[in-house]
Parts: structure tokens; C-alpha cells; sequence
């Protein structure tokens, strides 16, 4: 078992997010997350994520990505802490060339190779979408944890990306709103709604009417 | 780029405090430097006193080089530094500087500076006439002195006017100011920016001279009494430093200014001897005005 | 007052804002002497017209000598302000690092002078130094802010604390390192204006000969070093690249001047041993407590007699030229915005702009001074001509040139720009508001008894006791503006600390 929540609500200010909710997640589980939007899938994530940091690849919404950074250092920049700071301060002047071969190689993975030398605000939505992936597999994690991940993708690249993360690490907790992948690629299906866990079963057990009524 | 940048002027700065701090190397030949108070027409100093420095240079057969420098105080910290051995004091500077260097001497002054005074002046709107006595109408006018430390633009009116009036400038003025200087106090009382100023006489009357004093507009409505002012100060351990004897050398070539040319450049009609005690009364009166300290 | 703005919107809030800055400056002249005293400067302007309308210089080498000096120091001075303030940035948060910069700040580059001229004489090493060390603390504190508005924050990334100035180098500053360009340029050219303005206490840059020229009436000339130190200034975007810092440093150190001053270490010893000390405390035969008891009195004595009058004149000179600084920027900053794109009008307009904060106020104070006669006018108005061309500037450099062919006319001024360089507006002119304070020290001359001006009698009179009193008294004035400044600053924050509330 790697996470567990018993009973866990949340509020932001007066506004409760998170009603009683009891989720445990196993080691080598790949668990979707579907629900409409601000039903609380976020939150629930930011909650997981805590639990054991140090083991977590975490990409979230908001991506996090420095502006006027290159692709290169913005994916580099999710191991600083492993290195010097002189190390860090010498990449930036000059690529470290074994962290370059690391990090072109995830690139080539997410058809981003190209740009990795490009400053990271020049690039599509879709493409800034995979560099906060490829930070996230450059810290070689067990766990992955995504928030719509791969929302600003073409169905074909999405598809690719997706199965590359749940490849890359053996458990993955990922909120999703495409129900299709959910139902195609995971093995464990959680819907949200209004805070509360209302379904929690295999994709087998789940038919897509199922999941469409998350979302009225 | 914008770290390569850092990186590189990183390592030019610390070359450049590597030169500053090691400052600037002592020169090992003897160069006498003097240097002149600021009191009027700065622009034309440099050009004066370099005639003074070929002449002192020519007389005493060693190096001599002249500074400008832009205040009163500055002259007195370049002497009290050793960064000149002698200098053309005002009354109050001399005093100063000598206090800060014992054993410095007054050894020269022009023979006007035995019977020195200022001109109390006044813009025609103040409505001031001259007078033989001390003039009390200059009370509630805007009033302006010239340097802060001047003796004829600061030390003895301040004086006569506490004597007189019983008061501090502050409190019988609408306004006090500081000009800098004896040419810009006129330029100001000229143009009515103040009502009533105090000048140098001597540059009142060189810059009447020169036509450069509307006299419709500001007139001199009264003479301060004679007191002592510039003088020649030679620094303590020049004997030391460039030879025995050298300040009595140094006296006798400064007496022995004959030349018009070089006296116009004062202007003094000739220079005679002075000493220490002749600034007595000048060291009393800054005493008393708080200028200095015992 | 803090009523206005409890629970009002940000345009509402700037709005009582402003007008109660207006109302404060009011009340200031209404106790302060703003007096104009008749004169008849006609003649004499008329003759400052004439010389400046046709520069002239004898020695053009003198001329170029000059200029070289000016820059040199200023390069100098400001790379190693930035140095040194880059790396208090990082410690900025810190109380003693946020109060001695304030501290420092507040110490005009000019008594910095004459302090290190007492030190190293009149050179190179005094220059830099008198540049350097207030220029870091404000850069200490500039750099700092623009951290603060990087929007991507280091706590949204970083897990472990270690490898804090990794995540400093890879997060913060390439968000922010346009800006911090964008401030280093402008920097220099202050530094440019600084360094010339060395030159009244003495020191060989072109203020030397511009003071000279002025006092002497030498309008020709002045006006010959004016338009020369005006070129340099509107000719440095065109060569001041980051990139060639490298070789201008370079340069710049082998034209320094050389200084006939000789180093000893005894002089520094010497001041710092005696100099700034009053003699009531430097008699032997007493012991520590009684020589803090006996400098405590002197010190009292000493406020009241001119650090309180001095504290009070200082802070409505400061309040009235703040507020008239306001009221010249928000006249002035339209004119320039609506006029931009015009090719003509820019060029007029920049070139004005360009005067109006490159000229020394002490000159402009000097000219006002004839006209306005000696009471707190010149200064307020010098210091507004200045203040309000340097915010003019500022506020105009962030407005885009507009690409439509229907340009921008005045409502689309009100509507468009306006209200998004309002608030940089009113964050300029407090940050202006602490260098008023200082700069107003420089205007003794008019005789209006602020601080510098006891300071800088004391620098005359050779009383170094006083003088570091003075300063003293001078900065701690200065640190409690800068809190009220950062007060007034944080009432137009936006940004909400999100509350979190966790079961």
C-alpha cells in the first residue's frame, strides 16, 4: 500500500472540496481519476502527493515551468538538489554533457527533441505540456502522479505520452477527463463528485454511461 | 549571455581592487604642491597660480606643481593630508589648517591683507543707502553670505553683525543663504535673488573694475572695519622633508615677488612678513562663532 | 487615513491615495516658507541664455578628459555595486541586511565623497567607493523586489530545502533577469549622473567644470558640458550592451586617473580613531560609561539644536517635492504616451525628458534660485523637474509603441495605459520618495536649513563628530521612510494570501 486516506475532508475557506474520503492505493496500481472540473480531483491529488514526496514524480496543472529557461534547464532543474551548486551553476553556463544525453533521450521519447535548446515560452501548450513530463520522468520516480497530463495533446500524441508514463513507473495516479484512455489504459477508475468518491472499480466492472454521469 | 557577462566583469573587478587598494605608489622624488581657497573666478585659478608655480619652481630650483581644489575645506584637508606643503590661506582656513598640523606657520601675507574688510552690498529693491555706521535696515531682508568657511565672506560679518545686532543671522534674516562664493554672492544680489549680501571687497572692486557690477542695480551700503586676512601657510616638516632652512627660502622667495604680472594675480600690491600671532584676533572671533574649536 | 482604503477597489484606493498625497504637499507649503521673493533676473537669464544657446569650449581635450573620468567611475562603481548588491539580494529578507542597506541608502553619494575623500584624498578610489557602496544597498533592495514579482516562486517547486541558490539561479532569475537588465541599464546611467555630480566636491569628472562654469557665469562653457554630458547620456542605449561590459571595465581601469594622494594608513586610522569623535568623549582619564554618557548629551545637544530643525525642514522639502513630482508626472506622462509613434514629437518630447533628469538639480536649483529667490520653492521645483522627467521616462519606456494606424489618443490614454502604469506610477514615485530625501540635502545652498545642510557645514567646518551625528540622524530618518514607504506600497497589493484551511 502506498497511499491511504481515511475519512479526509478539505475546505477552502468556506467551501468544502473534499467530503469524507477513504482512497487507499496499492504499490504497481495505475488508478484514473475522472470527475468534472473543481470537483476536487486536484486537491485530492495535492493531498496524495504529500504523503511521500521523495518517492513522487509530480506534474501538475499549472506545470511549473521558468520562463526564459531552455527546455534543457527546466527539465534539468528537477534534480538541483542532487547536485552541486557549482555543478548547477557550471550547466548553466554549459550543458553537462551526461545530463544532455539523459535528458535528449527522454526528449526524443516525447517528440520534443528539438526543442530543447529553445527558451521554454516559445513552445505550443502541447509542447510545454511535455517538457513538465519530461521533468517528471528525468527524476526516474516509482510514482507518478499527473494532472491532466496530457490534456493539450492531439489524440494520437496523447495516447503515446500516456502510455510512456504509466510505462515509466510502476504505480500512477492521474486525473484524466478523456474517459476513453481512462477506461483503456488503467486498471483502477475513481469518479469524483461534489467531494465525494462515487465510484471506485476496475474498467471492466464500468460502462462509459457510467462515467458520463460524473459529469452532469 | 547574461551570466557569461557577470562571470567576466566578476573577474575584472576584482583586478581593478587589486590596483585601487594598492593605492598609489610614493614618489620618491621631491615635488613641492601648493594649493589656493576657491574664493572667486575658479575657472581662471588654475591659470593664475600656475604662473605662481613656474615662478616658486624657477626661485627654489625644485619641482613645483599647483592643485585646484573645490572648497574651502578641501584645501585645508589636502594640507592637513600632506597632499600640499603650502598653501594661499583666507584668515579663518589658515587658523584651521594650522590647528590641525602644529608647528604649521603663517609666512607671507599681501600687504592690503594687513587692512582687509568686506563690503556689506545690497540689491536697490532692499531700499538701503550707504551708510558710515552698521546698517540696521539690513534687518528682515534676505541676506547672503559666500563660503561657509570664508573669513570675508562669512567669519568678520557674521561678527559685526552679532556685535551689532545682538542676534544670530537665522534670527534677524528672512533668509540666509550660502553662496560658495564672493563673485556668485554678487551675481545674486545683482539679480535681487537676495536682498542684501557680503563680499571680499577686493573682488567687488576687480569685478567693478572689470565692468562686470550694474551699479543701478547693487551698491555697497557699507565697509566692515580692518581686520587681517590671507596669508602664506608653509606645513610643519618641510625642513625635514625638502631641507633645513627650506620655509626661510620659501619666505624670502614669496617676499621678493616683485613682478606685477605674478602680484596681479593676487591681486596684492607686494607681499610682506607674517606669522602666527597676526590671526589671533581671527582665532578669537571663530572661537567665539563656534567655527572653531579651543 | 488608513480608512480610505480598508475595503475600497485598487482604482478607488489610488485615487484617495493620490489626492491625499496632493493634500499632505499642501499642507506642507502652508508651513513651509514656499515664499517668491521679488527679483529682477531678467538680465542676468538673459545672459545664461545667450552663453548656453552658444556652447563653446576652449580645450577640447580637457573636455574629453572629463567625460572619460565620468564613466570611467561610473562603470567601475556601479559593476561593483551590482556585485555587492546581488549578493545582499539574497540575504535581503533579513532585518539587519534590509536596515543597514536602508541605512547606507540614505547617505548622499556626495558626503560619501567627503567622507572618502578624508580617507583617500580626491581619488579614483574615493569616486568609486562614494558610487559603489549606495548604489549596492540599492540594488540590494531593487533586486530583492524584483524577486518578489517573479511568478513562478521557488516554494511551488521545491521540495528539499537544501540547494536553495541552485533554485535561486535556475528559477528566480531567468524570470526575472530581463527586468533586472532592463534595471542594470538604467543603473548605469544613473551612475553616469552621479559620477558627474562628484565633481562639485572636487573630484575630476565633468560636475568639476560644470559647477566652475556656472558659478562663474561662464555660460558658454556650461552649456558646451552640458550638451556633451547630455550626448553621453542619450548616446548609451546605442553602446552600453551587456556584453561589452567586459571591455569597458577594462578600459575604464587603465584611464583612471592617477591621484598624487598618497595612501596612509594612518589618516584612515586617525579618523576613524579621533576625527569623528567629539573631544568631550576622547579625553583619556574616563571610562566607557561615562564617555557614552558624555557623547549621549553632546549627541542630544546636537539635535536639538540642528538635527531637529534640520529633521523637519528636510521632511516638508521632501513632502512638497514628492508631491509636486507627482503632479508634473501625471502631466507630463500623458503628453508623451499620446504622443509616441510621432516621430518628431518623440524625439522633442525624449530629448525634454532626457534634460529634465540629466541636469544636476543643485544647477537647476542654482538658476531657479535666481528667479524664485532663497526660500523652499527653487529646491521643491528643481527637485520635481527632475524627479517627474526620471518617472516620465520610466512610465513612458513600458508603454508599446502602438502598431495600429489609429494611434493612441487621449481616451485610449484613460482607458488603456493609464490604468495599468497607475500603480507603477504611484510604486515610482515612493520609491523616489526616499532619493528626494536625500537629494534634498544637497540644496544648502539656498540656505534652507535641512540635514544636508548641517552636514554639509559640518564637512566645512571640519567637524567629522558632527558630520557623522548628522549622518546618523540623517539615515535613521531615512530607514523610518522607507518602512512608511513599503506600508503605503503593500495597500495596493493585490495578491491575497490564500487562507488553507485543513480537517
Amino acid at each position: 500500500m502506498i497511499f491511504e486516506l481515511r475519512d479526509i475532508s478539505f475546505s477552502y475557506h468556506t467551501k468544502r472540496v473534499l467530503d469524507k474520503i477513504n482512497l487507499t492505493v496499492e504499490r504497481g496500481e495505475k488508478l484514473a481519476i475522472v470527475g468534472a472540473s473543481g470537483v476536487g480531483k486536484s486537491t485530492l491529488l495535492n493531498l496524495l502527493a504529500q504523503q511521500h514526496p521523495d518517492d513522487i514524480a509530480y506534474c501538475t496543472q499549472e506545470r511549473n515551468l521558468v520562463t526564459g529557461l531552455s527546455c534543457y534547464n527546466n527539465i534539468y532543474l528537477a534534480k538541483l538538489a542532487e547536485f552541486g551548486a557549482l555543478q548547477n551553476l557550471c550547466n548553466l553556463l554549459r550543458p553537462n554533457p551526461q545530463e544532455l544525453q539523459r535528458i535528449s533521450l527522454i526528449a526524443e521519447q516525447l517528440q520534443i527533441a528539438d526543442k530543447l535548446h529553445h527558451s521554454v515560452e516559445t513552445l505550443s501548450g502541447g509542447q510545454q505540456q511535455r517538457v513538465a513530463i519530461a521533468r517528471a520522468f528525468y527524476q526516474q520516480r516509482s510514482i507518478f502522479i499527473g494532472d491532466e497530463p496530457v490534456s493539450n495533446l492531439d489524440s494520437v500524441t496523447a495516447r503515446l505520452v500516456l502510455k510512456a508514463i504509466l510505462k515509466r513507473h510502476q504505480s500512477c495516479v492521474i486525473a484524466l477527463h478523456d474517459r476513453t484512455m481512462a477506461l483503456t489504459y488503467f486498471d483502477r477508475v475513481v469518479g469524483l463528485k461534489q467531494g465525494k468518491i462515487v465510484i471506485d472499480a476496475k474498467p471492466a466492472d464500468i460502462s462509459m454511461q457510467v462515467l458520463e454521469q460524473l459529469y452532469l | 549571455m547574461f551570466f557569461k557577462s557577470l562571470c567576466l566583469s566578476l573577474s575584472m573587478l576584482s583586478l581593478l581592487l587589486g590596483t585601487t587598494v594598492q593605492g598609489a605608489v610614493e614618489s620618491t622624488k621631491k615635488v613641492l604642491t601648493f594649493t589656493a581657497i576657491p574664493d572667486q573666478d575658479q575657472s581662471q585659478l588654475r591659470l593664475r597660480f600656475q604662473k605662481v608655480a613656474d615662478y616658486l619652481a624657477s626661485e627654489l630650483n625644485i619641482t613645483v606643481k599647483y592643485i585646484p581644489v573645490k572648497s574651502y575645506a578641501a584645501a585645508i584637508t589636502a594640507f592637513r593630508n600632506n597632499q600640499v606643503q603650502l598653501a594661499w590661506f583666507g584668515g579663518l582656513s589658515g587658523v584651521r589648517a594650522r590647528q590641525l598640523v602644529p608647528g604649521s606657520q603663517a609666512i607671507a601675507q599681501g600687504v592690503e591683507d594687513r587692512e582687509f574688510s568686506s563690503y556689506f552690498i545690497a540689491h536697490r529693491s532692499a531700499g538701503l543707502t550707504p551708510t558710515a555706521n552698521f546698517p540696521q535696515g539690513i534687518v528682515n531682508k534676505t541676506f547672503t553670505f559666500g563660503s561657509k568657511g570664508s573669513t570675508s565672506g562669512r567669519l568678520m560679518p557674521e561678527f559685526y553683525i552679532r556685535q551689532h545686532l545682538q542676534a544670530s543671522p537665522q534670527q534677524l534674516f528672512k533668509a540666509v543663504g550660502f553662496s560658495g562664493d564672493h563673485s556668485l554672492t554678487i551675481t545674486q544680489v545683482q539679480a535681487g535673488a537676495f536682498q542684501v549680501g557680503v563680499v571680499n571687497y577686493q573682488v567687488w572692486e576687480s569685478m567693478l573694475a572689470a565692468g562686470k557690477i550694474d551699479t543701478d542695480k547693487v551698491q555697497v551700503i557699507w565697509q566692515t572695519p580692518h581686520y587681517t586676512d590671507y596669508q602664506w601657510t608653509i606645513r610643519a616638516g618641510v625642513d625635514s622633508d625638502f631641507g633645513a632652512g627650506f620655509s626661510e627660502r620659501v619666505q624670502a622667495v614669496l617676499l621678493a615677488i616683485t613682478a606685477p604680472d605674478l602680484l596681479a594675480q593676487f591681486p596684492r600690491s607686494g607681499f610682506i612678513k607674517a606669522s602666527n600671532a597676526d590671526y589671533l584676533a581671527i582665532e578669537t572671533t571663530a572661537l567665539q562663532l563656534d567655527l572653531i574649536q579651543p | 487615513m488608513i480608512a480610505l482604503y480598508r475595503g475600497v477597489s485598487q482604482g478607488l484606493k489610488l485615487r484617495n491615495f493620490s489626492l491625499s498625497l496632493l493634500l499632505v504637499g499642501l499642507l506642507a507649503a502652508m508651513v513651509g516658507d514656499v515664499q517668491i521673493y521679488a527679483s529682477e533676473p531678467w538680465q542676468h537669464l538673459q545672459q545664461m541664455l545667450l552663453g548656453l544657446s552658444r556652447p563653446s569650449v576652449e580645450q577640447p581635450i580637457t573636455l574629453v578628459y572629463d567625460l572619460l573620468y565620468t564613466l570611467a567611475f561610473a562603470l567601475l562603481g556601479v559593476s561593483l555595486s551590482v556585485l555587492v548588491g546581488f549578493a545582499l539580494s539574497l540575504v535581503y529578507q533579513h532585518w539587519l541586511v534590509r536596515g543597514l542597506c536602508a541605512f547606507f541608502r540614505a547617505i548622499h553619494e556626495l558626503f560619501w565623497a567627503l567622507i572618502f575623500i578624508q580617507l583617500f584624498g580626491l581619488s579614483a578610489t574615493s569616486a568609486i567607493l562614494a558610487i559603489a557602496i549606495p548604489y549596492a544597498c540599492t540594488f540590494a533592495r531593487v533586486f530583492y523586489d524584483i524577486y518578489q514579482q517573479a511568478p513562478l516562486k521557488i516554494g511551488h517547486l521545491q521540495r528539499a530545502t537544501k540547494a536553495n541558490f541552485s533554485y535561486f539561479l535556475y528559477v528566480l532569475i531567468p524570470q526575472v533577469k530581463g527586468q533586472m537588465s532592463a534595471y542594470l541599464r538604467y543603473r548605469f546611467e544613473c551612475g553616469v549622473r552621479t559620477s558627474a555630480v562628484l565633481g562639485f566636491v572636487g573630484l575630476p569628472t565633468i560636475g568639476f567644470h560644470l559647477e566652475t562654469a556656472f558659478k562663474q557665469g561662464d555660460y558658454s562653457y556650461a552649456g558646451a558640458l552640458l550638451l556633451a554630458f547630455y550626448l553621453l547620456i542619450a548616446s548609451m542605449k546605442y553602446w552600453l550592451k551587456l556584453w561589452l561590459l567586459p571591455l569597458y571595465l577594462l578600459s575604464a581601469i587603465y584611464f583612471l586617473p592617477s591621484s598624487d594622494f598618497v595612501n596612509d594608513n594612518a589618516y584612515i586610522w586617525r579618523f576613524f580613531s579621533q576625527d569623528i569623535w567629539p573631544r568631550v568623549v576622547q579625553s583619556t582619564d574616563i571610562n566607557m560609561l561615562e564617555a557614552v554618557l558624555l557623547y549621549a548629551d553632546w549627541l542630544l545637544t546636537l539635535t536639538l539644536q540642528q538635527g531637529l530643525s534640520g529633521m523637519v525642514n528636510t521632511l516638508l522639502l521632501s513632502i512638497m517635492a514628492v508631491a509636486a513630482s507627482g503632479l508634473l508626472a501625471v502631466l507630463i506622462s500623458p503628453v508623451c504616451a499620446v504622443y509616441k509613434g510621432h516621430w518628431l514629437a518623440e524625439k522633442l518630447l525624449g530629448s525634454l525628458l532626457l534634460v529634465m533628469r540629466s541636469t544636476p538639480e543643485y544647477i537647476l536649483a542654482f538658476i531657479l534660485l535666481l528667479v524664485l529667490g532663497p526660500s523652499m520653492l527653487p529646491a521643491v521645483v528643481a527637485l520635481a523637474i527632475h524627479n517627474a522627467g526620471l518617472i516620465s521616462y520610466l512610465l513612458q519606456r513600458n508603454i508599446p509603441t502602438t502598431d495600429s494606424t489609429a494611434g493612441l489618443t487621449f481616451s485610449v490614454y484613460l482607458y488603456r495605459i493609464l490604468p495599468k502604469s497607475y500603480l507603477q506610477f504611484i510604486s515610482l514615485l515612493m520609491y523616489r520618495a526616499e532619493i528626494i530625501l536625500r537629494e534634498s540635502a544637497i540644496l544648502g545652498v539656498l540656505g534652507i536649513t535641512t540635514l544636508g545642510f548641517y552636514i554639509d557645514s559640518a564637512f566645512e567646518d571640519l567637524r567629522f563628530d558632527r558630520a557623522l551625528a548628522l549622518l546618523l540622524i540623517t539615515a535613521l530618518l531615512n530607514v523610518a521612510v522607507d518602512q512608511f514607504s513599503r506600508k503605503m506600497q503593500l495597500l495596493f497589493d493585490s495578491s491575497h494570501v490564500r487562507v488553507r484551511s485543513k480537517e
